[in-house]
């Protein structure tokens, strides 16, 4: 859009008095509202609540000179990609995709572009350059030199001490240049050190002197390490897992595979909300019943996301996002580039768009991912019974919160929910197979434990210390405490079971005849229709099979919708 | 803040009137439940409209989205060429689905604003297009004939056609004369007839 140049202030002002203002034999009109819209209003009304647009002119007049033809662009924008795309901003609604809060990859993963010479820049991770170069002074943050990197005869990156003073504040390196997996065919300048491309590296190296501000954290770890008679300090590790932040030689990999700069980021977290969009797409487009979108096996996944799963998942210690056998988008063979959609079918307990990571990642314990479900398909809410009693009351000190008073009114409901998710990991999108997370810990968390990220698993994903009324899940999945044999089998069936039940009992499809009617016709049913208009159309949407276009098709006929407001 | 109930907005303006259809149902409402509210937060009982006794459909005003496309579709821009920036969006009750989750659609006076800045630059915009598109294709003068072109341009942005376009004319005609006048010129004129086409209630509202 260009400014205009145009139109004084003054003028545009009396335009718009001299148009909203009404005239004196307007005013004095008897107007009577909710009467029948003409035609082409209708259609202006049709084509934005379908389309998203107004009609165009040729439309327009099309239906001025022959009202007729109305009903056929009705059915033409019914039929239309538009619409499909019409309904996305609805299904945000219910799924509020944003991830932005979401750290994908650790902040030693992410390159930003620096410019010590000006349209020159130069990609610096900023918290590697603490951790891999600072050793002390006023400034944590120490870039690499502006110069070429230099190496030793063995081919290794030579990092030399900066000294200030009489002090040495960090060791540094200069740039090399990388062809990156965002842009082929290019080079960018990155700092020696973000650019290393080891598979494997050595975690916590040490010493403390040369290594300062990891020194307490590789303390902490190799601590906890000891307690299970391991050793975390100086092991090899690999580079693309979780540990690798702490390998100061574990760079970005080939091609910077393993970082992103702050738009990567941004397009991988745009694919995994696309993605979730494209399930009710797909749906929508295909006729498919509605609840499909939320049990369907089948999704797709595009360039970036497959990317982020083959090289980056694994790699921030706080998100559990292991390739998934039950969904392999690592498998695809497609680059970050691809912009194209490929579908994957995923297995066992996975259920359309509520075990998608951009589903799982937005709500990310398994109480927020029932809750979501709750009120975006089920048209529930929780509300506390009354105030928190003390918690010096007995009652106020269970540990299980279906029986905590003040929390048991949502809990007793909550809980059975959530377990439906009991597989898949919280703080991440992995679903967690038998084989992997056993039942029990005993099984994989005793000693000898395998490595140390088999022990980090074990203190997340298990009750290991169990405290008053949890002692009788030791040892269990955290999924699995307090919940019931008819509970467990909710977690071994996952929310397509959720979503079965709610399609049973007819929840699901009276929700989304409300939802749908909120959506167009803009305002709350009143009592009388509530009781006689919405009921005949959960019927009518039962019985075709939960077509979401012909529900549609039945709110926009009916003659409130066609009314003046 | 005091609620203005956007389908009372759009009676007040409403100006279409017809005769009743026969209806499958039609609810009477409680007189309690009508109650306007004045933009100083006033409660005035309004005087008696038949049509009040019927449910409809309420007026909503446009979302971005829907004011991006309608633009385009007005003005005869490309697809996807009319973008408000995510954070003026957002000031338009576009939610971004972390701190704001529900869309806000209040027709309120910071949205005029906007809107009326918005027209501004848009109607300029279709202005400088039309200099360059052949008879026939042009947006703002489509017809030589003023009235013609009037009842065009209220097709075009409102829907309205046929005898109900028929109050609009004198007040657009004022409007045109009146921003027509030299030195201003009759392309002025018919910038200001967008202007006041795009912020009218029958535009933002539907």
């Amino acid at each position: 859009m260009n400014r205009p140049q145009s139109i004084p202030l003054s003028l545009g002002l009396l335009a718009v008095l001299l148009i909203v203002a009404p005239a004196d034999s307007l005013a004095q009109e008897q107007c009577q509202t909710a009467g029948p819209l003409s035609p082409t209003q209708t259609l202006r009304r049709l084509s934005l609540d379908l389309l998203d647009r107004s009609p165009s002119y040729q439309e327009l007049a099309d239906v001025d000179m022959n009202p007729a033809k109305l009903a056929e662009y009705q059915e033409q924008y019914l039929q239309s990609q538009r619409f499909t795309t019409s309904l996305r901003d609805h299904h945000r609604a219910l799924l509020w995709p944003n991830l932005n809060e979401i750290e994908i990859v650790p902040q030693t993963h992410t390159l930003y572009p620096m410019e010590i010479t000006p349209g020159d820049p130069i990609y610096v991770a900023p918290l590697r350059a603490v951790f891999a170069r600072t050793i002390g002074g006023s400034n944590l943050f120490m870039p690499c030199k502006n110069e070429p990197a230099k190496f030793d005869a063995q081919g290794r990156l030579i990092m030399e001490p900066m000294i200030v003073g009489s002090a040495t504040v960090a060791h540094v390196e200069g740039w090399v240049e990388v062809e990156p997996y965002w842009a082929p065919g290019t080079r960018v300048k990155v700092c020696g050190l973000d650019a290393l491309d080891a598979d494997q590296a050595v975690f916590c190296p040490g010493p403390a002197e040369r290594y300062p501000f990891t020194a307490p954290i590789c303390a902490n770890f190799e601590n906890t390490a000891q307690s299970v008679g391991l050793s975390v300090e100086k092991t090899m590790v690999d580079c693309e897992g979780p540990l690798a932040t702490l390998a100061p030689e574990c760079g970005c990999g080939p091609n910077l595979r393993r970082c992103t700069t702050p738009q990567t980021a941004a397009k991988i977290r745009e694919t995994m909300l696309e993605q979730m969009l494209r399930v009710a797409d797909t749906v929508i487009e295909a006729d498919e019943p509605y609840h499909e979108l939320l049990t369907k096996k089948q999704i797709e996944v595009s360039g970036p996301t497959v990317h982020y799963m083959k090289y980056m998942s694994r790699l921030n210690f706080d998100l559990f996002a292991d390739p998934d056998p039950t969904a392999p988008a690592h498998e695809i063979q497609m680059n970050y580039l691809d912009e194209g959609w490929a579908p994957i079918v995923r297995t066992t307990r996975h259920a359309g768009v509520l075990t998608t990571p951009g589903y799982l990642l937005r709500f990310s314990t398994n109480r927020g991912r029932a809750h979501r479900y709750y009120g975006a398909f089920e048209c529930g809410s929780f509300l506390p019974n009354g105030p928190l009693p003390a918690p010096s009351e007995p009652c106020s000190q269970h540990e299980d919160l279906t029986k905590r008073c003040g929390c048991d009114a949502c809990h007793q409901s909550l809980e059975p929910m959530a377990s439906h998710w009991g597989r898949f990991t919280e703080y991440g999108f992995e679903g967690m197979t038998e084989e992997k997370y056993p039942l029990s810990a005993l099984d994989i968390c005793q000693r000898p434990i395998a490595d140390f990220e088999t022990l980090f698993r074990c203190i997340r994903m298990y009750e290991l210390n169990p405290v008053g009324e949890e002692e009788p899940f030791r040892f269990l999945l955290n999924s699995y405490v307090f919940r019931t044999d008819e509970e467990r089998n909710y977690i071994e069936q996952g929310p397509a079971r959720l979503v079965q039940q709610s399609i049973q009992s007819g929840r699901f499809a009276s929700c989304t005849v409300e939802k749908m009617w909120h959506h167009y016709m803009r305002r709350d049913p009143t009592p009388k229709e509530r009781s006689e208009v919405l009921p005949q159309l959960q019927t009518s949407f039962q019985q075709k099979n939960h077509n979401l276009r012909e529900l549609v098709k039945e709110i926009i006929s009916l003659p409130a919708y066609r009314r003046q407001p | 803040m005091k609620r203005i109930y956007p389908w009372a907005i759009a009676a007040l303006f409403s100006v279409a009137c017809s005769a009743n259809e026969p209806e499958p149902y039609i609810e009477v409402l409680n007189p309690t439940e009508i109650d306007l509210v004045d933009q100083e937060g006033n409660h005035q009982h309004h005087p008696a409209v038949p049509g009040l006794n019927i449910r409809s459909r309420h007026a909503r005003r446009l979302s971005v989205k829907q004011l991006e496309r309608t633009w385009e579709q007005v003005g005869e821009f490309p697809a996807g060429s009319v973008v408000i920036p995510q954070n003026l969006a957002l000031t338009l009750g576009q939610p971004d689905y972390l701190r704001v989750t529900e869309p806000s659609f209040e027709p309120s006076p910071l949205f005029m604003k906007f809107m009326v800045d918005l027209g501004a630059i848009l109607c300029t915009n279709i202005a400088q297009a039309d200099a360059q598109r052949g008879p026939g294709q042009k947006v703002l003068t489509l017809f030589t004939d003023q009235d013609e072109n009037l009842r065009h341009l209220i097709l075009r942005f409102w829907g309205v056609g046929g005898k109900d376009a028929d109050p609009y004319i004198p007040r657009l005609k004022q409007v045109f004369e009146e921003s027509s006048k030299a030195p201003l010129t009759s392309v002025q004129g018919w910038q200001a007839v967008c202007l006041a086409l795009s912020t009218a209630p029958e535009f933002l509202l539907y």
